[in-house]
């Protein structure tokens, strides 16, 4: 995203060149220190430490709070999840029941349609599921299309 | 006639050239505080298949002839799939919808916390195989196209190991991690004597997105105040700016790793190395990348940090196919697949590898 050197050194003499090319500088020889750094065998043990904590504390904190929600008989968390997951598997089922119905209808509808036109030749013979005009599937590659030509 | 040489400004130019930005930054400035995020992904499409998070895009045809071979984009896991269809102009589903290929796109969604039990059987053996099945139906063709980014690009390849008789005729992978033991500072922060996976996944479910932002931030810690100090460098000009917004917006807009996932890609991938050693396991079936033989092009970024190029190079010699090759262009893990250098140096590569194949 930044400039290229090429299209600033085309703009003539910038006072602020420099402090840009230390800038690019100064950002790549950091990085590498501080990521180098961040991934030494003592900062290994001391994220690894603070994760455990920190998901300890959150895990506490969600038991806390289920038990609360119990106490005055609202659904957990855990109860949301699990209603979650049984509403994604209707909608699965019901995905799985429109798809069999749309096939029963395009078997239904292919005997009818004598509208050759609105779906573009496949070498496979198939018509496209969408109604929506399609272009032809006949492109050929600019090389190949050229020595046809020829 | 030959034209008079261009003079280069003098100081009294350049210093009104110079104040002349300053007074562009603070009005400028003032209006990008002020002004909503840019929008992305306006290519035309429909949804043609949805299922839970998961949407199957097709793309509307720009022109009077299409290859016949249909091309299925699939993204990442834990990014946003608009990087692929940022702005007009910026936009590699524009690009190969004008160039005459008939595209189709898998949009994982955000998961939800239910959906924390996702495996990479369910990516690879189910939703990859069920969308494939809609875009041969929706386009009436026997085979496929697959264009897989990043993470999409290693579910795909899995999806074409485990499917060696399927209906797949190319698989073009953009920066694939393959050899875990070259993710460099991502394997090291995952080092298991201090890294348990198993008590993050068990506490949150899915892994929240913010951890992987801060992974991604950590790997280049001073790049993003450097960010700022070019962007106030530059917020004279209205392109640099645009360009900005829309890459720091897909930058922090990253998803949920869904839980078990990320305990598998964590243990399988990163610690044991299984797909690179060919001893992985999906749903019973072996998946191993030799068993790939369609034509496969794997395209990697000189200065990929996050898929560094030692993770990802050893990729198309270990794939079985007889027309294979990978291409190695300067940029990054983003900037090669969107941006100025991407329309410049990736798209025509690309446009011309698949189109030769695609009829």
């Amino acid at each position: 995203m930044a400039e290229t050197r090429e299209s600033r050194k085309s703009r003539g003499w910038d006072p602020l060149q420099g402090l840009r090319e230390l800038l690019d500088q100064g950002e790549r020889a950091l990085n590498e220190v501080l990521a180098e750094r961040s991934a030494s065998e003592r900062r290994n043990a001391l994220r690894g430490r603070l994760s455990n904590l920190l998901l300890d504390a959150q895990k506490r904190n969600w038991e806390m709070w289920a038990r609360w929600f119990q106490t005055i008989n609202l659904p957990t968390r855990t109860d949301v999840i699990r209603l979650g997951k049984v509403l994604t598997q209707l909608e699965q089922r019901m995905s799985q029941l429109e798809t069999g119905l749309k096939a029963v209808e395009r078997r239904a509808g292919v005997a009818e349609r004598a509208s050759p036109s609105a779906s573009a030749p496949s070498r496979s013979g198939h018509a496209p599921a969408s109604d929506r005009p399609r272009p032809a599937r006949t492109r050929r590659p600019p090389s190949r299309a050229a020595e046809e030509k020829r | 006639m030959s034209q008079p040489p261009h003079d280069e400004p003098g100081l009294a130019d350049r210093v009104r050239l110079e104040i002349d930005k300053l007074l562009q930054r603070g009005v400028k400035g003032f209006a990008y505080l002020r002004s909503d995020a840019p929008d992305v992904g306006l290519t035309p499409k429909d949804v043609i298949h949805a299922r839970g998070t998961l949407a199957l895009y097709h793309y509307q045809a720009a022109t009077d002839e299409v290859y016949r071979t249909p091309v299925l984009l699939v993204m990442s896991l834990v990014s946003k799939p608009y990087i692929l269809d940022l702005a007009p102009g910026q936009s590699l589903v524009e690009y190969l919808v004008a160039r005459g290929h008939d595209v189709y796109m898998i949009d994982w969604g955000v998961p939800r916390p239910e959906d924390s039990g996702l495996r990479l059987e369910n990516y690879v053996l189910d939703f990859i195989p069920d969308c494939v099945e809609r875009v041969l139906e929706d386009s009436g063709e026997p085979d496929v196209s697959i264009v897989g980014y990043c993470m999409g690009g290693m579910l795909s390849a899995m999806y074409a190991a485990a499917h060696g008789e399927g209906p797949l005729r190319n698989l073009v992978c953009f920066t694939t991690p393959f050899d875990f033991d070259g993710m460099g500072l991502m394997k090291r922060w995952s080092d298991p004597k201090y890294f348990d996976v198993d008590r993050i996944v068990d506490t949150l479910g899915n892994v929240p997105p913010e951890l992987l932002v801060r992974s991604f931030e950590m790997m280049r810690p001073v790049s993003n105040l450097a960010a700022q100090i070019r962007l106030w460098d530059n917020m004279w000009s209205d392109e640099f700016v645009r360009s900005y917004r829309i890459f720091d917006r897909w930058a922090n807009d990253q998803i949920p790793f869904p839980g078990e996932c990320f305990r598998q890609f964590t243990k399988d991938l990163q610690w044991a190395n299984r797909w690179y050693k060919r001893e992985l396991q999906l749903g019973g079936r072996r998946v191993d990348v030799g068993r790939i033989k369609v034509p496969f092009l794997h395209v990697m970024a000189e200065h990929d940090h996050i898929v560094p190029y030692d993770a990802a190079k050893e990729l198309a010699d270990q794939v079985g196919s007889a027309d294979k090759s990978s291409i190695v262009l300067k940029g990054g893990h983003v900037s090669l697949v969107a941006g100025p250098n991407a329309v410049r140096r990736m798209w025509p590569q690309l446009d011309t590898w698949l189109a030769e194949r695609a009829t």
